[in-house]
């Protein structure tokens, strides 16, 4: 079998899309957050503000794994591909 | 990214430089806040503190408050003596950020932006922890539990600069491609493409505002925070 550029560039499009089957649990993630910070303002509205603040660093924090996936796939698709 | 809006190249001999667009615009913005910042600081110098503060005073105001949000919590009794390190980083960051709005590519869409900060932040907290207590003292506090994690302990603290940089470069990135994108899409269908004119304010929005200053926060709090527990005694 012969591995010519477009079977290079093709398998790297195709990593990329791979790739981001991580988003997957990236939103699962945030969604729990999201819920439970939900939560956590029905219960005492007051402290609303700094709940919001920790749900904010927190879902960005769990955002990292989504975007180190995203980081690979851009890679393969502009240097590869 | 193969191919950059603009760059600059210089060509002296066999020297070669090719200056892209994000960098030129950071070093742009580096002579403007220096210029701000020189001129701010002699009006406030000559402001009257019993009235209250108008015009460009009270913008540095504001400036200050902003930063003392964000790092107080985590520096607690330390916050004086980092305040002009990390409040000339967070405004930098964040016009950084917000750049993208003007049609200017974004500085934090670099990496080597990102991971300069990055680096300066892991070192001063290295440094930080050894000045504290010295060598011997840090290197126990890393093999906590037992002395097999120390390796594991070493990897965490280089993956803090690593994921620091990642994240943003990731988030802001993105944003930039996917409104390239979206423009490219809407010059490619022009009659029909006006009507993405109704789409780009929220994607503007959502990708260069609302993320960009996340992002800034973000970087921030964590680089504090760690920084923080090095440097400060004092219980939160």
């Amino acid at each position: 079998m012969e591995f010519n550029e477009f079977f290079v560039q093709g398998m790297a499009l195709l990593g990329a899309g791979i790739a981001m089957v991580a988003g997957f649990g990236q939103g699962i993630g945030e969604g729990f957050a999201a819920g439970k910070g939900a939560e956590a303002v029905g219960r005492n509205p007051e402290a609303s503000g700094k709940i919001q603040s920790i749900m904010v660093l927190g879902i960005a924090l769990a955002e990292t794994t989504g975007i180190f996936a995203l980081v690979v796939a851009i890679l393969l698709i502009f240097v590869k591909g | 990214m193969e191919q950059q809006v603009s760059a600059l190249e210089i060509t002296f001999g066999s020297f070669h430089l090719e200056i892209q667009q994000s960098i030129l615009v950071w070093l742009v913005l580096c002579v403007i806040f220096a210029v701000f910042f020189i001129w701010a600081g002699k009006k406030i110098d000559k402001a009257d503190p019993s009235k209250a503060s108008t015009g460009v005073v009270y913008v540095c105001e504001e400036i200050l408050n902003l930063v003392l949000y964000v790092i107080k919590g985590n520096l607690r009794e330390k916050t004086k003596r980092y305040l002009p390190f990390f409040g000339t980083l967070i405004l930098m960051m964040l016009v950084s950020n917000l750049i993208g709005l003007v049609g200017l590519q974004n500085p934090t869409s670099n990496v080597s932006f990102n991971a300069t900060l990055a680096v300066t932040i892991f070192f001063m907290i290295q440094i930080n922890g050894i000045k504290r207590a010295g060598l011997k003292a840090r290197i126990k506090s890393l093999s906590e539990p037992m002395a097999i994690l120390l390796p594991m302990n070493i990897v965490g603290e280089i993956a803090l600069p690593l994921s620091m940089t990642m994240r943003l470069f990731g988030n802001i990135l993105a944003g930039c491609i996917i409104t390239m994108l979206i423009y490219t899409l809407m010059k490619s269908v022009m009659p029909w493409g006006v009507l993405g004119f109704i789409f780009t304010p929220f994607l503007h929005a959502f990708l260069d505002i609302f993320t960009g200053v996340i992002q800034t926060y973000i970087f921030f709090t964590l680089g504090s925070f760690f920084l923080g527990q090095q440097v400060s005694e004092e219980e939160a």
